[in-house]
């Protein structure tokens, strides 16, 4: 599948709610927990906001990689990247 | 969605943002070294450290560390002497002219709370511009209230952001990013995706930063309500002589079991009588830790004179400052919480140039409601 017929493919999908705010909804109550976790227990609730705090971060490095690596040595992406479909979000 | 409603979205955003992010841009980079504040002035030698505490030392007595301040500063009265809630080892003492000399004339001090010695002034010069760059502009409290509405700017900035987040990525993977398009949209592709994963820390850091300049209305309020008519019902003559310091602590704290003492306001200052201290005391627990109470205590015989919760407000406030400090959850928290804040100044900055580089070519900005209209 060419990558603008995989993309193309992907624009008809009907986008939903949780395609696009599942993920950020999930690092935003992470987020939450973790401030609010520090705040009453000492210990265990430090640990926790430490790693919950820490998710946005690792997703920022983690789409940073996977996006900006040269292809081949990233895990890239199998199609899509730069469809005809996404052409026409970027000029926001 | 319709385009009309991705537009006026987009014009919120759009000024929100504008009016806001040079003003955003000088609080990140001012909070930055602000979040290491302490390690930061520990660094630069601004005051020693607490010597280390020899098995079985006493603890100095309170009395002792007032009388060494005031034999260190001679010809001033203290105003407020206080326990450091991140260092126990560091007591510090604010001294003016008079009891109720305005703050701007005041100089602090750090002691050792185990052997009475002088630690040093309670921060370095740098630290102490950071502080009011970030706080108040040098404009005290029309400057922080100027920094508050630009904070609400920004939540209105964060949230209608967060709805442009569906128009915009919709069609695509969650975190993409194009390295191979145009650099505009390598840049919005880091803006969206920077921006969406911290939009509820931002949140947080910005309402809770816009209720930290309201501090000032708010104690104004409390001294004018409750705290008012708790020191009217008490008021009298200045103490000729006054009381223990230690004995008023001791007293304070059976009047509220189970805290410790955050600071005391010596008779004739605002948060106290003319003739009473004024003990504000905290919980022990990680959040309590955060609340005060207050306990009037006469100042020359060191009796209990009355005490109150704080009000609702006040103590929306003292919770709300950890968590716009990040200073409630050890070093690694501290170091997250800088992350976080480059993070944010990339969002500032992205969404700065997307608008700029969108102005120099008008063209292309009328492609975007049409694609949100296809989208709607």
């Amino acid at each position: 599948m060419s990558a603008r017929r995989a993309a193309s493919a992907r624009a008809r999908r009907p986008a939903t709610w949780r395609t696009v705010f599942g993920a950020p909804l999930l690092v935003g109550a992470a987020t939450l927990v973790g401030l609010a976790s520090a705040l009453f227990f000492e210990g265990t609730g430090w640990v926790v906001s430490w790693a919950t705090l820490s998710l946005p971060l690792g997703l920022v490095a983690w789409h940073l990689w996977r996006g900006l690596a040269p292809r081949g040595s990233g895990p890239g992406r199998a199609a899509g990247r730069g469809g005809a479909a996404s052409r026409r979000e970027g000029t926001g | 969605m319709t385009a009309s409603r991705i537009r006026a979205w987009a014009f919120v955003h759009k000024w929100t943002s504008l009016v806001s992010t040079l003003f955003m841009l000088l609080l990140c980079l001012t909070g930055l070294p602000l979040i290491f504040q302490h390690e930061i002035d520990e660094w630069v030698g601004a005051s020693a450290g607490p010597a280390a505490v020899r098995p079985g030392q006493a603890r100095a007595s309170t009395d002792r560390i007032a009388a060494a301040a005031l034999a260190d500063h001679p010809g001033k009265v203290i105003q407020y002497l206080g326990w450091d809630l991140h260092e126990p080892d560091a007591v510090f003492v604010i001294l003016n002219d008079a009891a109720g000399s305005h703050p701007n004339a005041s100089v602090s001090s750090v002691y050792d709370a185990n052997t009475a010695r002088r630690l040093g002034p309670p921060g370095s010069a740098f630290m102490g511009v950071m502080l009011r760059l970030h706080v108040d502009l040098y404009a005290r409290l029309p400057g922080k209230l100027f920094l508050g509405a630009m904070g609400t700017l920004l939540v209105a900035a964060i949230v209608s952001g967060a709805v442009l987040y569906w128009p915009f990525t919709r069609r695509l993977p969650f975190g993409t990013v194009r390295p191979e398009r145009a650099r505009r949209v390598v840049w919005l592709d880091l803006h969206n995706l920077l921006g969406i994963v911290t939009v509820a820390w931002l949140t947080v850091v910005g309402a809770t930063g816009v209720i930290n300049t309201l501090s000032e209305p708010m104690i104004n309020h409390w001294k004018a309500t409750e705290l008012g008519r708790m020191i009217a019902a008490h008021a009298g003559p200045a103490p000729a002589r006054l009381a223990s310091l230690d004995a008023a602590v001791a007293r304070a704290r059976e009047a509220a079991p189970g805290m410790t003492p955050g600071f005391i306001a010596f008779p004739g200052t605002p948060f106290s009588t003319s003739h009473h201290y004024g003990v504000f005391l905290r919980g022990t627990a990680p959040f309590t830790a955060r609340l005060l109470q207050p306990v009037l205590l006469d100042g020359e015989t060191g009796a209990v004179a009355d005490t109150s919760r704080l009000p609702w407000y006040l103590t929306t406030l003292l919770v709300s400052q950890p968590l716009h400090f990040g200073d409630y959850g050890g070093m690694p928290m501290k170091v997250i919480w800088a992350l976080l804040d480059l993070v944010t100044i990339v969002v500032l900055g992205s969404g700065l140039y997307l608008w700029w580089s969108r102005r120099r070519r008008p063209a292309p900005a009328r492609a975007v409601p049409a694609a949100g209209a296809a989208s709607a």
